[in-house]
């Protein structure tokens, strides 16, 4: 178990997430038993995954215009913390 | 009351029986008695709707029709923006979330005059099947409260069943349109990728999303279909093709059993069904031969790894999609005292998302983590191209592929709350259609001894939504479902 909770405790930190306390156990046992689920894709047949080996999606272009419509005060009407024009952040840079 | 279509709403319109605002009206006060016991509802949009119902009460009297929706009430899953109005998603996350701007979807319903009656709960952010992840609280079933709806679109679909709206608009990105519609005995109809812009449509997994219509019959599916289709330049992944034009042709009926021959995935059918499920599709079949159809068996032999197959990429994509979410410029934002800008993102974003959504992220982050994302993300893509390979080998052979909606009947609330690989399998029969692109529906069929409603699905190639809605208004005729709640 201790396995694949560090694996867990590792994925919610690239996640940005935490899981409570209380309720990692129960996450950990349910998120395991997902993957075991999803490795049954190793048996799908490596024959027809060769041949299947193209992906090749119709992306769509456009010219490259601006096609923005809000103006800052609409965009900005959600925001939490805000100062004028801009979105207010925590201070990411020390100050030494 | 008789069961209300768009149909007979527009019918009852153009003979003078009854006025948009008399509807809207009634449709109102029977939310206010029926929805405080199924929570079918997230915001209602009552003052305006009342509002805009007296406008085109006038355009009516006066026989100035714009459209077939023309002044009837429709409701949308709380996943489509409405400028000025709240959208939540279903989520804690979202919960203060004002729109800046309008979803195409909802911008055609309003040109067409429709009344938009409100905002429908789901699965926190469409991910569920069950409408037991909302933040809101759960829906809970007309048929039976102590079943859940299904999901994730649980609140169109019980708001149609249970006549608080005449058609809704869902979502459905493994079955969450035709799964909740099986469960509430209704229909829905999840066009091919592409066929409806996303445009204003919260996204989950962008490659797989498609927006869709839950109603009362077939006629109706393709009214709202033909309504919402069409190229839209904000979606890059939008269709451009024309809209559908599938109501004229149902309307025109000329077309029979004998043209069609149905696909039947025996295998993919023959573990995990409920028996009631099972000896009630074998029965249906019979019936179907005897009116005509032609019946043949068809092979997917590689639908067995659907689920497992989008267990990797819807999560893949909502773990980028969600991303978005760190309470830096809308959504659930909290001052912490101690830590950095980090331990900030961490914190709004625990405390805004539920559970699944959090278990959903991790495992997108995961397959598309350094060092799995061959043995994930790039295996799942390949086998999805196998999977649309079956299905255009099948489609040689036969017009549609028929299976139950669902392989269980609807399940208690709380049931499998514990267990989301079980909810996951729920979606086992509807996922293989989002993987392949194809438009695929669920009618209502028969009741099972519970008294509770089971759907079958038909599946058609790509873009071949006329096809698909003919042999629909052919087994909903044959059928003849009239039960309601």
């Amino acid at each position: 178990m201790s396995e694949e909770k560090e694996l867990v405790k590792k994925i919610s930190k690239l996640s940005r997430l935490s899981v409570e306390e209380e309720k990692i156990d129960s996450f950990v046992k349910n998120f395991s038993e997902i993957l075991s689920y999803i490795e049954l894709l190793n048996l799908a047949s490596e024959d027809q995954l060769e041949k299947n080996n193209i992906t090749n999606p119709d992306y769509a272009k456009r010219d490259d215009d601006s096609i923005s419509k809000l103006d800052v005060d609409e965009v900005l009407k959600n925001a939490p913390r805000k100062d004028g024009n801009f979105f207010l952040v925590k201070k990411v840079i020390d100050e030494e | 009351m008789k069961r209300m279509t768009i149909e007979s709403i527009i019918n009852g319109y153009r003979n003078k029986e009854f006025l948009p605002s008399e509807i809207t009206k009634t449709l109102f006060d029977r939310i206010e008695e029926t929805d405080p016991k199924l929570n079918s509802y997230i915001t209602l949009f009552k003052e305006a709707a009342i509002e805009s119902s007296k406008i085109v009460d006038e355009d009516i009297k006066n026989e100035n029709y714009k459209s077939e929706v023309h002044g009837v009430p429709i409701s949308l899953k709380d996943i489509f923006l409405v400028k000025n109005e709240l959208c939540t998603c279903g989520s804690k996350m979202l919960s203060n979330y004002v729109s800046n701007y309008s979803s195409t979807v909802y911008e055609k319903l309003e040109s067409a005059g429709a009344i938009i009656l409100g905002k429908n709960n789901m699965d926190e952010f469409a991910m569920g099947s069950s409408t037991e992840t909302s933040y809101y609280g759960p829906t809970f079933n007309p048929w039976d409260t102590n079943k859940v709806p299904g999901g994730s679109s649980g609140g169109s679909a019980a708001a149609v069943a249970a006549g608080l709206a005449i058609a809704s608009i869902g979502t459905d990105t493994g079955g969450s349109i035709r799964q909740p519609a099986s469960f509430c005995g209704i229909v829905g109809l999840k066009p091919s990728y592409g066929r409806i812009s996303r445009y204003g449509m919260i996204a989950f997994s962008s490659s797989l999303d498609q927006a869709g219509p839950l109603t009362t019959s077939v006629n109706d599916a393709a009214i709202l279909l033909d309504l919402l289709t069409g190229f839209d330049s904000k979606d890059s992944t939008s269709a451009n093709i024309a809209s559908t034009e599938s109501y004229n042709i149902l309307k025109n009926g000329a077309f029979t059993p004998k043209e069609f021959t149905i696909g039947v995935p025996s295998s993919m059918l023959a573990e995990g069904m409920n028996d009631e499920v099972n000896d009630n599709f074998k029965n249906l079949i019979k019936t179907l031969k005897s009116s005509g159809f032609t019946i043949k068996d068809v092979e997917l032999p590689n639908t067995k790894y659907a689920v497992a197959t989008y267990y990797i990429i819807a999560p893949s994509e909502a773990s980028s999609n969600l991303s978005r979410y760190d309470g830096v410029r809308y959504g659930f934002s909290e001052d912490i005292k101690e830590g950095d800008l980090e331990d900030f993102y961490v914190n709004n974003r625990s405390k805004g998302f539920g559970e699944e959504v959090k278990r959903r992220i991790m495992l997108g982050t995961y397959a598309l983590s350094s060092g799995y994302y061959d043995a994930y993300y790039l295996k799942a893509i390949n086998v999805k191209n196998m999977i649309i390979n079956d299905f255009n080998l099948a489609f040689k052979d036969v017009d549609c592929i028929l299976s139950p909606t669902c392989p269980e009947l609807p399940f208690n609330i709380g049931e499998k709350k514990d267990n989301p690989l079980s909810m996951y399998l729920s979606d086992i029969l509807t996922i293989p259609a989002n993987l392949a692109e194809l438009p695929s529906i669920s009618i209502p069929f028969v009741l099972s001894r519970t008294n509770l409603p089971i759907g079958i699905q038909l599946t058609a190639n790509k873009m071949e939504e006329n096809k698909l809605l003919k042999i629909s208004a052919l087994i909903e005729n044959e059928v003849s479902f009239t039960q309601k709640p």
